[in-house]
């Protein structure tokens, strides 16, 4: 996911499952100097983890996001 | 010799410069050759001296990157060390070889083993924790807030740190270890997360050589001190919470050094120790927030024990001795405490004052209480973990106050002690976390401070007791 994302850029988290605790802060700390959001209007980026529901990509599409998928359940969406 | 080993050389050395010239100006160093002797003590005394003033910068908005750390390093330097030319003008500085008791041949090869092999286990420590994972706390928020000032440019009010942002936990925690990891990060020119606990394990060592450096400069001989420094440096806790990154031995490095000053003060020392005291303590309240609580605790103790010393004479002197150490201690706090509270920061897992301060509301956790007395009494008690440091510690104070012997100095680190447990009985007792689950993560860290000072205590009682001088009077010597 950080290859996909540039240095200090700011994404929106997007969990498919439950992570384990404090996983959230574990892939936060994992993405730095990225930057987590709390909306997505807030963000450049969407992160797709473990879990890339087809009709909120393809919403992000119709609105212009460039969207790689990659693994079977990670994506990261940019924004336009 | 790569660009990262200097620079992680040259941070060190900039503290351990701006800790000497702080030692040099209270008179705790005066020859060339204490250069050698009293490096480990400069380097904690400069973090302790250095970083509160970096907070205080940082707090009011100017970024702390490498540049701005090696100035006002570099400034506090100069300022201390021509301080201490003034000062050695006007008066002798004495110097810890000028105290040292008179050695026979034995006690003199068994201080250079000891010392040959402490240092020894310490530099295989170093290289041993050259290569260690961040786990837990440690990118939970230790090493993230580190990350954080290195990435954006050693600013505190960027939305990660003030939760505008979601970022690391505990937001409220002060900031001495991640921004002295963000500067040392900087010297090395890129981030090493892997090598910085040696940063930590550097930091501990310099305690233990403090300990011995203090007690030396008031004649303990080497066979009182070793024991203890000995079972504190080997404990095998100690050594797991450097390795895996938390603060707790950093904060219990600073609070049990700044506790032995102002034991040493209390127990006929010069108001130099005071002042060294205060800024150690400094430290401790910018490492962690029981650091606060314990330089409060030490405060606290060393004012009852002083309010109870009548036959002293000098009670002026003393007291505003007292009041420098407490001046410097809380000014060194202040800054942060401030931030945090102006940005509406504070420690979620316990509540207000004003809503803990209720009858019903304790009396209905009793069972809280229980649990936090039973497990961390069960931690003081694991000689697995900390080496019979805390019995030998009670022991020896308990004795002191039945037989009269140097019971001022075990009132105030048992007294000092006793006040830290119960700062943390009353966070389990009213915090909101489920008990037996947080005292299961952190009961065994917590302690590490209570641990740290009754080690000071333990060396410090014994070197009286073993002195037979009269009680009380006169100064240590064993």
């Amino acid at each position: 996911v950080a290859s996909r994302i540039p240095d200090r850029e700011r994404f929106y988290f997007r969990a498919g499952r439950p992570l384990p605790p404090n996983g959230d802060l574990c892939v936060r700390f994992a993405l730095l100097p990225r930057i987590q959001v709390r909306r997505p209007s807030q963000a450049r980026f969407v992160v797709f983890w473990r879990g890339t529901p087809a009709s909120a990509i393809a919403g992000l599409r119709r609105r212009g996001a460039l969207v790689e998928r990659f693994r079977r359940d990670y994506a990261v969406a940019r924004l336009p | 010799v790569s660009r990262s080993a200097l620079g992680f050389a040259g941070i060190h050395l900039l503290f351990a410069a701006a800790g000497m010239a702080l030692l040099y100006a209270l008179g705790f160093v005066s020859r060339l050759r204490h250069l050698l002797t009293a490096l480990g003590p400069a380097y904690l005394a400069g973090l302790a001296g250095v970083m509160p003033v970096l907070i205080l910068l940082m707090v009011l908005g100017v970024p702390i990157r490498a540049v701005e750390a090696t100035v006002t390093a570099t400034a506090l330097t100069v300022a201390l060390a021509a301080t201490g030319f003034a000062l050695s003008r006007r008066r002798p500085a004495p110097a810890p070889a000028d105290d040292e008791p008179p050695a026979d041949t034995a006690e003199r090869w068994l201080a250079r083993a000891g010392v040959a092999a402490l240092g020894l286990y310490f530099a295989i420590g170093a290289s041993a924790f050259a290569k260690l994972p961040a786990v837990g706390d440690d990118w939970a928020f230790w090493s993230y807030k580190g990350l954080v000032l290195y990435d954006y440019g050693g600013r505190l009010d960027q939305e990660v740190l003030t939760g505008a942002f979601p970022g690391p936990a505990h937001l409220d925690y002060p900031m001495l270890q991640p921004l002295f990891e963000s500067i040392l990060f900087r010297g090395m020119g890129g981030i090493h997360l892997q090598e910085w606990h040696i940063a930590l394990w550097i930091l501990f060592a310099s305690f233990v050589w403090t300990v011995g450096f203090l007690f030396r400069s008031r004649g303990v001989g080497m066979p009182v001190l070793l024991g203890p420094l000995a079972a504190l440096g080997l404990s095998p806790l100690a050594a797991t919470w450097v390795a895996i990154g938390y603060g707790d031995v950093s904060v219990a490095c600073f609070a049990a050094a700044g506790v032995l000053c102002v034991g040493l003060w209390l127990d006929g020392g010069q108001a130099r120790y005071a002042l060294l005291g205060g800024v150690l303590l400094a430290g401790a309240a910018n490492t962690k927030n029981e650091g606060l609580t314990a330089a409060a605790a030490v405060l606290l103790a060393a004012a009852v024990v002083l309010f109870r010393t009548r036959r002293d004479g000098a009670g002026g002197h003393r007291w505003r001795a007292w009041a420098a150490a407490a001046g410097i201690a809380a000014a060194g706090a202040l800054p942060w405490i401030l931030w945090r509270s102006s940005h509406g920061l504070r420690n979620d897992d316990v509540p207000a004052l004003g809503n803990s301060l209720d009858v019903d509301f304790l009396t209905g956790r009793l069972d809280r209480l229980s649990q936090a007395v039973g497990k961390l009494a069960a931690q003081l008690a694991n000689q697995g973990a900390w080496i019979w440091i805390v019995p030998c510690f009670l022991v020896v104070a308990i004795v002191c106050l039945a037989t009269g012997s140097a019971r001022r100095q075990a009132a105030f680190y048992l007294g000092t002690a006793v006040l830290m447990m119960l700062s943390l009985y009353w966070v389990y007792w009213t915090g909101r976390l489920e008990a037996r689950y947080w005292l299961e993560f952190s009961g065994d860290r917590v302690v590490t401070g209570v641990v740290f000072v009754s080690a000071v205590g333990l060396i410090h009682l014994l070197a009286l007791v073993l002195s037979r001088r009269p009680p009380d009077g006169g100064r240590v010597r064993a």
